[in-house]
């Protein structure tokens, strides 16, 4: 491949890459005295990069070259991240308080341009790299989003809780590499680079130590169950704005990385691994919601939720594109559907936290929401309207995503060997839906019923008021006019389908590690 | 006589894993928990050059792979210390234990 | 196709939205207007169902799915799945339609002067919820696609959530979650019946196909169209022979049940819920005591009523196999609710509480009618629902009156109001004789029926001791006019009371809110072929007929 071909190809990233590299330097100039400016140039920044993305539309065909290959589901990520960026650039608008607004933005812009690369990555080692560009930024995003010691705690706590599952993943991906003989995630020109053992069409030991690594490697990423512990800590110390972000990004980055893993054995998972992601799934969303209902601290209420919404993502997962297409069927289609509102929706509750101020700072517990309704009723509704679609309620989008992961689990034909085991996971977290409603709805009922002498006073600017505008909004039209999304969701998995369809032509089968035996068609 | 072999890499690497884990639960101080993070990091790396070696990839992978995870290692080394040292600014400690106002 | 039943639904919706822009003091006139709108479109629908002839039969449709007023269009569709904008109306439907429009306008009437009224708070969002509330309920007795009537059915939880929670008493947070919670409860199982029909119809639709060879089938009860994929209509659900061959095969199961046996239950436990039965109906008492009373009203009128509503068009047409395995045990659920709302009831000191718990024992009757399978009990169990959708409000308009005035509901307090409100007192009389279940007002027929109703289902197998069932159920009548007759000696008889003397009679507004209902108490009790019976008997029949055939069928 030529490299200019390379290069207008990535030209997203590569946009967000010099943005986020200039506004580093802006920051240090006189401009940035300027309140809006940094963030203005970061909005900037990010709309330049979805308009090359959708002007450019869906890659006909894929494009690989150099441990990248720009696919559908490149297409959708990035779109999608980018959309949400920019609400949440919106929300940040005023944070932080210091002087230190270029660096903020631009790690941001350089968080989400790791969610991009995450999409892109077909190498094993790029796709480690995209997810500690994740990460890293985040660090420092928490210690600097504001002056509070709880904020400096949050982030050292978040920042070895994530090295440490970095290194885990590593390590697990080493273990890949060894089982398959290359890094390479999928092999483009047909089939996967199978990890399986080609005797008994199973993986191998080395393979699946390698595996389970991986998995929780990115567990931790997505905040799932038993590796969930940071969330709420990291949730409740960060300021409000920022934490909409560290729900979304890391987790999509996740996800995407998951989704990449499950298809890389063309979903073809030994039935361990399925119970294992079932019962991970199963405890993450119940542990979630029930702890929730315990939380006094609307931030650490709204960290456990994030923890179920896990839950809920990962039986999506588990389901995979193997029953057919369209979000109906594909439980990859609705996992992208469904990460996509959770997005908007989840800003738009942190969002709605970081619109109310008291004497000493944010609103911390349920009573502090107290009477806010009248204060602000428009704020408020936006808040219920958010909340609503958390729980996955009519007439929002959020109960669109749980209808297609419900539908997704029931697709499969009933002679499939898991389909009981899937109905029953989806019947659990439907379950799951009505415990959530208990402390959701308490949220919704501090704003609305709750009295307070001296309730929380409106802050923020217009601009996150605009971004909350925007979430909201965006749950009711998606619940009316699904199809736009669930569409691109559906589009964006064709590269799955196919690599799931062509799991059983194996490019490279042996894992005998003693005396290798190694017959690799060259890529 | 002994030959070593892959399987024996791997075990080393399996116990700097374990040993940079324990490390991490111990230690009570940052730059500690630090130093066992590049631990399980570099058993990471112990691995891929073993499997690159005993696998014989004429692109050599795995080992360009341990070079890239030994960069990151040192870039994530700078970041802890930055945020150590906003800690202690904060704390004036960089004992773990002492930042617990999070109820976690 | 006409778009009256889209009017009906979405006028409400207009006047919410008109509430929105027009002045504070304006926006009572506004949504009394909308809801009166609705009602008169509404009775519009009359001709439709008169003029079918003497007898039954003739009224409404010689088949079960012959509908009026129908509208469809498709909402959101797939590859292989339609949700339609599916309205229709008949037997079923008609008098539940009538029935919400008439209680959402007598409602909206007692809402005019609510206490937050005064301090000028809030008024303009109730009323925008309140008539969001009347569209989702209107929509729920018209929308015969399964899709579209969940949507109804969840949407309207919002309003009522937010007009319980907000203007409710002094436990309104606990009483609003926890209606909620229970209605959401139940409705996620029907969210998993929904899904799981739909798959399962699309399986026997797949097979028959391939079967047959064809590449479609028909459908079964609309003429020269067929069938490619699963399908959410109520109607073809039912009806389809294919479909429920499938639906109540034995050989079919879901999670190795029997999927019949399985999904009645899943929905006989959203719908028992908002009927409510024992032993889900703890939620009731505490909303009905911290709603305010206009909140009440369409509570006990109509809310109630879609739970027995769903019995009707789901849970017996489509799986008729499983109301024959259920029918003994959900028998004899509606016997003990009949009998513990009743205790309960008569254990109230809260005068509010005792019109609650009365609900839960007047729709222990609706439960047992439908649950004997018998022509009787489906026909008392449909009257009891609009005896009980006309006399409940009433009864808690008339706590209200009195709560207006005392502002507080203790019964024992009471004394003598018939001869300080001397208006009030004989209005108050007929709602609560009619809640007794007098010979000659509404209440009566309905529990005479489902008692015979459950007398004819002796020789059916399913339902052992139905005999003694329906002396248990007639036995109880007993206890109503116990807790009623001695309800209204401690409020409306005995000696004056010093503290009430000052209480001014029933207002202009009051009565006009008061009378019709008692009006229509009276003419239910006296001309129940004409005002009910006529309009449902033939849906109901045809229904029954075709769940007795699907059930002697399959074996």
């Amino acid at each position: 491949m030529p490299a200019s071909n390379l290069l207008t190809q990535l030209l997203p990233e590569l946009i967000l890459l010099v943005g986020a590299c200039g506004l580093l330097f802006l920051g240090a100039t006189r401009l940035a005295a300027s309140r809006s400016f940094l963030p203005f140039a970061g909005v900037l920044v990010l709309v330049a990069a979805l308009v090359v993305t959708i002007r450019r539309g869906e890659p006909d065909g894929s494009f690989a070259a150099m441990g990248l290959w720009i696919s559908s589901l490149t297409h959708y990520v990035r779109w999608v991240a980018l959309s949400v960026g920019i609400l949440i650039l919106l929300v940040n608008w005023y944070l932080p308080v210091q002087e230190e607004r270029g660096e903020f933005v631009a790690l941001i812009l350089l968080s989400l341009l790791g969610v991009l690369l995450t999409a892109s990555a077909n190498d094993w080692l790029v796709l480690f790299f995209a997810i500690e560009l994740v990460s890293i930024p985040t660090y420092i995003l928490i210690a600097l989003s504001r002056l509070d010691q709880r904020a400096a705690e949050a982030s050292v706590k978040y920042f070895f809780l994530g090295a440490l599952s970095a290194a885990i993943l590593a390590f697990g991906l080493s273990f890949l590499y060894g089982a398959s003989g290359t890094t390479q995630i999928q092999h483009i020109a047909g089939g996967v680079i199978s990890l399986t053992l080609p005797s008994t069409g199973e993986l191998g030991s080395i393979a699946m130590i390698g595996f389970l690594f991986v998995l929780a490697g990115l567990a931790f990423k997505v905040a799932a169950v038993p590796f969930h512990v940071y969330a709420p800590d990291v949730y409740e110390g960060a300021a409000a704005p920022i934490t909409g972000m560290l729900g979304f990004v890391p987790k999509l980055a996740g996800f995407v990385a998951l989704i990449k893993l499950f298809a890389a054995i063309g979903w073809n998972l030994p039935i361990e691994i399925k119970w294992l992601v079932w019962i991970l799934a199963a405890v993450t969303m119940t542990a979630g919601n029930v702890i929730a209902l315990l939380q006094d601290n609307v931030k650490r209420m709204l960290a456990y939720s994030s923890i179920a919404h896990t839950g809920y993502m990962l039986v999506a997962l588990l389901i995979g594109p193997v029953a057919g297409e369209g979000p109906m069927h594909d439980g990859v289609a609705a996992l992208l559907f469904y990460i996509a509102v959770y997005g908007a929706m989840n800003l738009g509750a942190f969002a709605m936290i970081a619109s109310f101020g008291r004497k000493h700072g944010e609103l911390e517990t349920l009573d502090d929401m107290n009477g806010i309704a009248s204060q602000a009723p428009a704020v408020a509704l936006a808040l219920a309207i958010c909340v609503f679609s958390l729980m996955g309620f009519p007439p929002t989008a959020g109960f669109i995503g749980k209808l297609y992961i419900l539908t997704a689990a029931f697709s499969f034909s009933a002679d499939h060997a898991f389909a009981q085991p899937l109905l029953v996971l989806a019947i659990v977290a439907v379950v799951n839906t009505v415990i959530s409603a208990g402390y959701y709805l308490r949220i919704v009922a501090a704003a609305y019923v709750g009295k307070s002498s001296t309730p929380a006073n409106p802050t923020g600017g217009f601009t996150l008021r605009w971004g909350l505008a925007v979430c909201s909004l965006a749950m009711l039209v998606l619940f009316v006019w699904p199809r736009g999304l669930a569409g691109q969701a559906s589009r964006a998995t064709a590269a799955i389908h196919d690599s799931v369809s062509a799991a059983h032509t194996v490019v490279r089968v042996d894992t005998d590690f003693g005396n290798a035996q190694v017959d690799r068609t060259s890529p | 006589m002994l030959t070593i072999g892959l399987t024996h890499y791997l075990i080393v690497a399996a116990v700097l894993f374990c040993t940079g884990l324990f490390t991490m639960i111990t230690k009570r101080n940052a730059i500690g928990i630090l130093i066992g993070v590049e631990l399980v990091l570099n058993s990471a790396n112990v691995n891929l050059v073993a499997f690159d070696r005993y696998l014989g990839s004429e692109r050599m992978d795995g080992q360009i792979v341990a070079l890239f995870a030994i960069v990151l290692a040192a870039a994530e080394a700078a970041l802890a210390v930055g945020i150590c040292i906003n800690v202690y600014k904060n704390l004036a400690t960089i004992d773990v234990d002492s930042a617990s106002q999070l109820q976690g | 196709m006409d778009h009256l039943l889209s009017w009906i639904i979405f006028v409400p919706t207009l006047g919410a939205i008109l509430c929105l822009f027009v002045p504070k003091r304006q926006v009572r006139v506004v949504a009394v207007t909308a809801s009166l709108a609705a009602l008169i479109l509404s009775l519009l629908l009359f001709p439709t169902f008169l003029g079918g002839g003497e007898g039954a039969a003739g009224y409404s449709g010689s088949h079960y799915g012959e509908l009026h007023h129908v509208e469809r269009h498709e909402w959101i569709t797939g590859s292989n799945l339609a949700i339609e904008y599916f309205l229709g109306i008949d037997g079923l439907g008609f008098p539940l339609l009538i029935l919400t429009t008439l209680v959402a306008f007598l409602a909206c009437l007692a809402s005019w002067n609510m206490e937050s009224w005064k301090v000028g708070k809030g008024i303009r969002a109730y009323f925008v919820l309140f008539l969001l509330l009347e569209t989702g309920m209107l929509g729920v007795f018209v929308s015969l696609d399964f899709f579209l009537f969940y949507i109804f059915w969840e949407v309207m939880l919002l309003p009522m959530y937010f007009l319980i929670g907000v203007w409710g008493g002094e436990r309104r947070e606990y009483a609003a979650i926890k209606f909620f919670l229970f209605t959401l409860g139940g409705s996620v199982l029907m969210l998993v019946a929904l899904v799981a029909m739909y798959f399962y119809s699309d399986g026997a639709l797949a097979s028959e196909m391939q079967r047959t060879g064809a590449d479609a089938v028909a459908s079964g009860y609309r003429d020269g169209v067929a069938l490619t994929h699963g399908t959410f209509d109520l109607i073809e659900l039912a009806t389809n022979k294919v479909i429920q061959g499938h639906f109540n095969a034995a050989s079919t199961v879901f999670l190795g049940l029997k999927f019949s046996t399985c999904m009645f239950m899943f929905l006989f436990i959203g719908f028992a819920i908002k009927l409510p039965v024992v032993p889900f109906h703890t939620w009731l008492p505490d909303a009905h005591v911290q709603a305010p009373t206009p909140v009440s009203m369409i509570l006990a009128g109509v809310l109630l009523k879609m739970g027995g509503y769903g019995f009707l068009r789901l849970c017996y047409p489509i799986f008729p196999t499983g109301g024959e395995t259920w029918a003994f045990l959900l028998a004899v659920i509606g016997i003990v609710s009949i009998l513990y709302g009743a205790l309960c009831a008569m254990a109230q000191t809260d005068f509010k509480k005792l019109v609650a718990y009365s609900s839960v024992s007047h729709m222990g009757y609706v439960l047992l009618g439908i649950a004997v399978m018998t022509e009787a009990g489906f026909q008392g169990a449909m009257f009891q629902m609009i005896a009980h959708g006309i006399s409940s409000p009433m009864c808690f308009f008339l706590v209200g009156v009195v709560y207006d005035r005392a502002h507080h509901r203790e019964i024992n307090r009471f004394g003598g109001l018939w001869m300080t409100m001397p208006r009030y007192g004989t209005l108050a009389t007929i709602g609560f004789f009619a809640s007794l279940g007098l010979p000659g007002l509404c209440g009566f027929i309905g529990e005479v029926w489902v008692i015979l109703g459950t007398f004819a289902a002796k020789d059916n197998p399913a339902m052992p001791w139905a005999p003694t069932m329906a002396v248990l159920a007639a036995s109880a009548v007993v206890l109503t006019a116990g807790y009623i007759l001695w309800l209204i000696r401690r409020v409306y008889l005995g000696r004056e009371r010093e503290e009430y003397q000052s209480f001014p009679d029933v207002s202009a507004r009051e009565t006009m809110i008061l009378v019709p209902m008692a009006v229509l108490s009276i003419a239910l009790g006296i001309f129940p072929m004409q005002t009910v019976f006529n309009f449902t008997n033939g849906t109901l029949d045809n229904m029954l007929r075709h769940v007795v055939q699907v059930i002697g069928l399959v074996p």
